[in-house]
């Protein structure tokens, strides 16, 4: 709960041993002028469902969500993001960076809903997916349901793979593949890490590389 | 490249399977049942394009439903819908790409618009995309909003009335499409 003019931010960065199964529910009520911030990372699992969700009840209230989804090997993170705009003037952002390799499989689940209530709501989502290798896969599955004519939603969405030019460039200064995916991805991924306090923003990296190894090449 | 216009008629699904690059225009009237558009990309290196301009005016629906699904290797698809939505219009519009793991090389781009001029408007979007191949590239991009009030003040500046400001950026917005 976000009362009135409060700021709340909630980090998790999981890494799950690959026999569980993480099914969880995360609501937050966000009242007027408050601030909500879900920054969530999620690694291992067997499975993952989490959707973090930001009920904005107040005027001027703002959600954000930060999620990374890493799925290595036999793993499905299916993470996203639920806003839900009641009151005026409230405003929510959404960003999710995944990665898939190995047979690894990311969804992004994402809904934005607009009540009539909301005049002059704005929501912005923007989720990108790499996947590294041809065993593994991306979905990406946002809904927005828009009952206010004065509210503005903006959504984007990309899946890729890792560049070869700039795998090319970072192997012509000496870096090797491996090491040189490891960086793309942690640049990837820096939108949302540079918000994690610094020891989760290192151990995070740090169990990125590790999982790199002896992927690429 | 070839054109050809979707009038779906007496059925409610229409499946094309493009042997050469073609152009698909899909072409709107106030429906009141989900119109379903399938386009399947076996052949090799062919493209397609598909379009949808449509204006809602007060009380009318679009339900539209589109799936690309991609199977062959090197195919890429450029979807684009954009729609004004006028009082107490509706409009659900699911837009599926789906990308197999044979269709590697491919590219498939999804962009979505619903420009809001009137009031107690509903638009439901759904842009999804189901990707099982590494090398290829798809994006999407859905926006939901009113004019700009700076491009209103503008022709309103220059004597227009602001319905008739309204309606020329409306035509704007669609034509873009390049309908």
């Amino acid at each position: 709960m976000v009362k009135q003019g409060a700021r709340v931010r909630y980090t998790t960065i999981q890494n799950w041993s690959g026999d569980v199964y993480n099914l969880v529910t995360k609501r937050a009520r966000v009242e007027k002028d408050g601030i909500m911030e879900w920054l969530d990372g999620n690694l291992g699992s067997k499975a993952t469902m989490k959707y973090p969700s930001c009920y904005l009840v107040g005027e001027r209230a703002y959600g954000e969500v930060l999620s990374i989804a890493y799925a290595d090997g036999a793993r499905h993170q299916d993470a996203g993001a639920k806003m839900i705009h009641i009151a005026p003037n409230t405003t929510s952002k959404i960003i999710s960076k995944s990665v898939s390799i190995r047979g690894g499989r990311t969804s992004y689940r994402g809904l934005v809903h607009i009540l009539p209530s909301a005049t002059n709501a704005r929501a912005k989502v923007e989720c990108d997916a790499l996947i590294l290798d041809s065993k593994s896969a991306s979905d990406t599955f946002p809904v927005m349901r828009i009952n206010e004519s004065s509210a503005q939603v903006e959504h984007e969405a990309t899946v890729s793979k890792l560049g070869e030019e700039k795998l090319f460039y970072l192997t012509s200064r000496g870096i090797t593949k491996e090491e040189a995916a490891g960086l793309i991805i942690n640049g990837f991924i820096e939108p949302i890490v540079k918000e994690l306090p610094l020891e989760y923003a290192v151990e995070l990296n740090r169990l990125i590389e590790l999982s790199m190894e002896g992927s690429v090449g | 490249m070839k054109k050809e216009l979707i009038t779906f008629g007496a059925t409610d699904v229409v499946t094309v399977s493009p042997v050469e690059n073609t152009l698909f225009i899909i072409d709107y009237q106030a429906w009141h049942a989900k119109k379903q558009l399938e386009v399947l990309l076996a052949q090799e290196g062919v493209s397609c394009q598909i379009i949808c301009a449509y204006k809602l005016l007060p009380n009318q629906i679009l339900d539209l439903v589109t799936r690309v699904t991609h199977i062959a290797p090197n195919t890429s698809c450029d979807t684009k819908v954009r729609g004004v939505l006028y009082d107490k219009a509706k409009s659900t519009y699911i837009g599926e790409i789906v990308i197999d793991s044979r269709a590697q090389g491919s590219s498939s781009y999804l962009e979505n618009a619903a420009l809001v001029i009137g009031s107690a408007t509903h638009n439901h979007t759904e842009p999804i995309l189901k990707i099982e191949a590494d090398d290829v590239s798809a994006s999407h991009s859905s926006f939901t909003g009113r004019i700009d009030a700076g491009l209103l003040y503008y022709l309103q500046s220059r004597g227009m009335a602001i319905t008739q400001a309204e309606k020329l950026l409306a035509k704007a917005f669609l034509a873009s499409v390049g309908v």
